[in-house]
């Protein structure tokens, strides 16, 4: 139970925090504050009682405490002095918090002094004032001690203590030796690791010019405009303008922006710095910034050197992002093996376009060359948070030396010129033209790309037909060759995607394949086979039964027939019915031109090809039907309810587009919309399958022997190209298939009776009773190096009962 | 929590204050002599009065330079002098004294006597203490008399520290006179120090509390 006396105590606390938050007292200090310097000053009194005793082995503690408690001696008299007055405050201090006529007198008279003090000087004044006080006042201390430590007086230690220095200087000297050796290992491993990455073309070292860069004309015309202002920076500076610094070269690979940035070196005159996509990857942080700063440490020496310099990043996507991605930058958004929409027929059949809308990405960057997948391509430091291992401040260091060129630098220029009073002088132009490359543009930090740093962003895409052209003449010039104008232009035809990179690779396949035959001199077949090699790569080296074999090979016979029927804006670059990763086979058709924008009638053509897998093998083999049509309606559903849903190409107008959120969200490839089909948006879609179906069930039947035609050459070669097959269908001699014979009803007989024999085996299960067709083929030509193609003697059963 | 604080906050400032009271009661008892330089050490009661430095280079110059003392080694590093008196007579610092005089000295040994340095050396340092210098001084004419030897012991400190102390009385004046000296010599013989004490015997005897604190408290310290 609470005392009258706590009870008092804790009444004239209320009062007194009531009084302080008013402002009428001093608030209370807490019992630490109010006693912390009492207990310092004690102690170091304490402190040196011991030092005394210590220095003289006949001092007892009590003459040694009284001698430092002699006001007229002893360095102890200080701490005493200081002691009490220090008792003093605490006393003023409280007194102010309990009295507030004294809180109110002595707030007065402090704040009168303040307003004197301030009227009598400025506050830089007093700020000057007070540091040289406090330098004094540490200046007094230490002469204190060393007159403590000299046995002399405080001013005599003060004039001592240089001569020990010097007297100790050697000591010093060697500790600092060794200080320095530590930091130097530290030093001189960073040193080290900071080489390395960058190479330095002197002028003349690179032969590369414009003239070596073929099909990519445009940016040329444009890069060249920078050249201008960079050999001839006065034409812009005159006139108030600046040199532009940056150039962002973004596009697929192999699409020469490595080629362009050697041209630009080329042609200038200039040095050209290498920067390697690796040089920013680094084991301990600060690495990547002494890179950056040695690597601008050296441009700016060659730019003033040389008057400019050209320094090109390559792969700039190395350098990362600090999280966000350039916003309105179109990605390069491509074809992705990967994808779950690559299965038999996959995308194969659709034009980029359509690939890139299936998909919700952003057509304009529609690319089917295979996109690189993973993460990044790089593997990230331990520790490193950031994506794209430019990180670790690399990327800010990059940034701020982009923008950081107009500074004045150098030490006697910033500290001694200023110190004398002079100001810094400007720093002279650095001229530097900076390339940076990559393929995912996506990947960038956006204020690597804002103007100032990158000014001009140039798409470096896929060759124009007549770019196509001009590389392969150029590439075809370089070996021997047998190939007309005429032949060249088909191939630049039949190549819409091919950059220079796949191109020079063609012609080298090419050589390959004459070489393996034995001679030097490509001829057109061997570009053809080439082409072959490169558009199904290497084979599984897995065989079907025979009457999957045969199934796959109408399978994909149907697609190809209604392509070639309907989709005349594409020609079909390859068909096969050779078992690659995901597919059992493909016929790829490939635009003949690039186009960024499909139609309806477009769009109709390619569900029909995608349908024509099933409606074949229900008609070929009397309403049975295979799980290979599985994707090839998974494609065709999807396109007929965009078309319902989205493009505006059925009975509806609304897009669903507008009521998606997330923006990116996928309901029909992500599944999470089941009941879309059960919705009268599905049965519409559903009712175009089933018109476009029926339209596809006539064209085949139609075209009937036609499809046994593609199917038995198929069957024989494995894989052929668009050209054999028109060919086939116009029955006539193909590069590889002689079309022919297909045009003989007796032969069109042969294979009608094949195919039932084969649909008989189907739902029994046994193997072929008759062999594949042989008539008027010349399946001996080896397609695909490597590839073993059975001739009709393998093709044959072994048991034939 | 705020009690406890308090409540340790109260104890360290009673502490302190019991402290600064306990040894602020008076001036320190004894006074202290101190040559850090040499690590030499000894006490007198605070009463006694220091001799000053000059009055005490004139007695060293008239009186030691002569003596084995003066012989032993170069100028004095560092000497001491306090008398009980207010004011003593220079003629009465070494002999004759009415009230206890204690005089210490440090000088540096000379390198020829660093290796035949003796006790007897130490003894005789001041005064003919041994028999044979007492017969040497008498064949040389030197009218001491009334010599009495005391006590007479050698001794080893910590550090190699290592000398005599002799307490013996010489008539002056017609009076006895008590002198107790203490020679001591480093590890490295390189350092005399001394320390003598004396006034009549009369007086010795009545300050002989006094006069032991004096004698035992001489220290050096030893390397």
């Amino acid at each position: 139970m609470p005392t009258s006396a706590s009870k008092r105590d804790a009444r004239r606390q209320r009062r007194q925090a009531r009084l302080a938050a008013a402002g009428l007292t001093r608030r209370a200090l807490v019992p630490w504050d109010r006693l912390k310097f009492i207990i310092l000053i004690i102690v170091v009194w304490f402190l040196i009682v011991w030092y005394q005793m210590a220095n003289n082995p006949v001092l007892g503690f009590s003459d040694a405490a009284r001698q430092q408690l002699q006001l007229g001696s002893g360095a102890g008299r200080w701490l005493v002095l200081l002691l009490g007055l220090e008792v003093l405050r605490q006393i003023y201090y409280l007194i102010t918090e309990h009295s507030r006529h004294a809180y109110r007198a002595s707030a007065g008279f402090f704040g009168r002094s303040e307003h004197l003090t301030h009227r009598a000087a400025s506050d830089y004044t007093r700020f000057r004032l007070s540091r040289a006080f406090k330098w004094l006042l540490l200046i007094a201390v230490v002469a204190v001690i060393l007159g403590l430590v000299y046995h002399t007086t405080p001013v005599n230690g003060l004039f001592q203590a240089p001569a020990t220095i010097y007297h100790l200087l050697p000591d010093i000297l060697i500790f600092v030796f060794y200080m320095l050796l530590v930091v130097a290992q530290f030093g001189m491993l960073f040193w080290f690791l900071s080489r390395g990455g960058v190479d330095v073309y002197n002028p003349g070292d690179i032969t590369t010019r414009f003239a070596d860069v073929w099909g990519q004309d445009h940016v040329v015309e444009r890069v060249q405009e920078n050249m201008l202002f960079l050999d001839d920076p006065e034409s812009i500076e005159d006139h108030g303008g600046y040199v532009p610094g940056g150039i962002l070269l973004w596009g697929p690979p192999g699409t020469g922006k490595t080629l362009m940035a050697e041209a630009i070196a080329g042609e200038t005159g200039k040095p050209y710095v290498f920067v390697d996509p690796g040089a920013f990857i680094n084991m301990f942080f600060g690495v990547g910034i002494l890179k950056v700063k040695g690597l601008f440490r050296k441009l700016r020496k060659l730019a003033v050197r040389y008057g400019g310099v050209i320094v090109f990043f390559d792969e700039a996507d190395s350098l990362g992002s600090r999280g966000g991605s350039v916003g309105g930058q179109p990605g390069v958004q491509g074809y992705n093996p990967a994808s779950p929409l690559a299965g038999c027929h996959g995308f194969s059949y659709l034009s980029a376009n359509t690939q890139s809308m299936l998909l919700g990405s952003d057509p304009a960057g529609a690319d089917p060359a295979p996109r690189r997948t993973g993460v990044f391509r790089q593997i990230l430091p331990a520790g490193a948070g950031m994506m794209g291992g430019g990180g670790m401040g690399t990327l800010q260091a990059l940034l701020t030396e982009m923008s950081g060129l107009k500074k004045p630098r150098g030490f006697v220029n910033r500290v001694v010129r200023r110190t004398l009073g002079m100001r810094p002088k400007p720093p002279p132009k650095y001229r530097m033209l900076i390339i940076m490359a990559t393929n995912m543009p996506s990947a960038l930090d956006p204020a690597l790309l804002r103007p100032g740093r990158i000014d001009r962003i140039y798409h470096v895409g896929y060759p124009s037909k007549d770019g196509r052209k001009r590389t392969y003449e150029g590439y075809f010039a370089k070996v021997s060759h047998e190939i007309t104008p005429e032949q060249i232009d088909q191939l630049a035809t039949m190549t819409p995607y091919a950059t220079g990179a796949t191109m020079k690779d063609l012609v080298n396949e090419s050589l390959i394949v004459a070489l393996r035959d034995g001679r030097t001199t490509i001829t057109w077949p061997d570009v053809l086979r080439a082409k072959l090699t490169k558009s199904v790569g290497p084979a599984e080296g897995v065989d079907y039964v025979d009457r999957e074999r045969h199934a796959v090979a109408l399978h994909e016979a149907c697609h190809a027939v209604t392509s070639y029927l309907t989709q005349k804006r594409k020609q079909i670059e390859t068909a096969t019915i050779q078992k690659g990763g995901e597919t059992l086979g493909f016929v790829k058709p490939i635009p003949v031109e690039e186009q960024f924008t499909s139609w309806r009638s477009e769009f109709d053509a390619e569900i029909m090809v995608f349908v024509a897998s099933l409606v074949g093998e229900k008609m070929f083999f009397d309403g049975d039907s295979s799980s290979g049509v599985g994707s090839d309606l998974q494609q065709a559903t999807a396109i007929s309810l965009h078309m319902e849903s989205r493009w505006g190409m059925g009975g509806q107008i609304g897009s669903i587009a507008a009521t998606m959120a997330p923006q990116d969200a996928h309901p029909i490839l992500d599944g999470t919309d089941r009941n879309v089909l059960e919705t009268a948006l599905g049965k519409r879609a559903e009712a175009r399958l089933e018109t476009l179906a029926e339209r596809t069930r006539a064209l085949l039947t139609e075209n009937r022997a036609s499809v046994l035609a593609v199917g038995h050459a198929l069957e024989t070669y494995r894989t052929i190209s668009g050209q054999d097959i028109t060919a086939i269908m116009n029955r006539e001699q193909g590069p590889v298939v002689d079309g022919r014979p297909y045009g003989q009803p007796d032969f069109i007989a042969e294979l009608e009776t094949y195919h039932l024999s084969a649909m008989a085996v189907q739902s029994r299960g046994r193997s072929l009773p008759l062999p594949v067709p042989s008539r008027h083929v010349t399946p001996e030509l080896t397609v695909i190096p490597n590839t073993t193609i059975p001739n009709t003697a393998e093709l044959r059963p072994e048991s034939a009962d | 929590m705020k009690r406890q604080l308090r409540l340790t906050a109260a104890a360290m400032l009673s502490a302190g204050a019991a402290l600064a009271l306990l040894a602020g009661c008076g001036a320190p008892s004894y006074t202290y002599a101190a040559d850090s330089a040499d690590h030499a050490y000894f006490k007198v009661p605070a009463s006694w009065q220091q001799v000053s430095p000059a009055k005490l280079a004139e007695v060293q110059n008239a009186f030691l330079t002569n003596s084995a003392a003066g012989a032993a080694g170069g100028a004095f590093t560092w000497s001491r002098a306090y008398a009980a008196a207010a004011k003593p007579a220079i003629t009465s610092l070494l002999t004759g004294s009415a009230s206890p005089v204690v005089y210490a000295s440090v000088q540096n040994l000379r390198d020829s006597l660093r290796a035949s340095l003796s006790f007897d050396y130490m003894r005789d340092l001041l005064f003919p203490v041994t028999s044979e210098a007492r017969e040497e001084a008498a064949a040389e004419g030197e009218r001491l008399t009334g010599f009495d030897l005391v006590a007479s012991s050698t001794i080893t400190a910590p550090g190699g520290v290592r000398g005599i102390n002799e307490l013996f009385e010489y008539d002056v004046n017609g009076e006895p006179d008590a002198f107790d000296q203490t020679v001591l010599t480093n590890s490295d013989t390189t350092k005399l120090y001394l320390l003598l004490v004396q006034c009549y015997q009369g007086c010795f005897a009545s300050h002989a509390a006094q006069i032991k604190a004096v004698i035992d408290s001489f220290t050096v310290r030893g390397s």
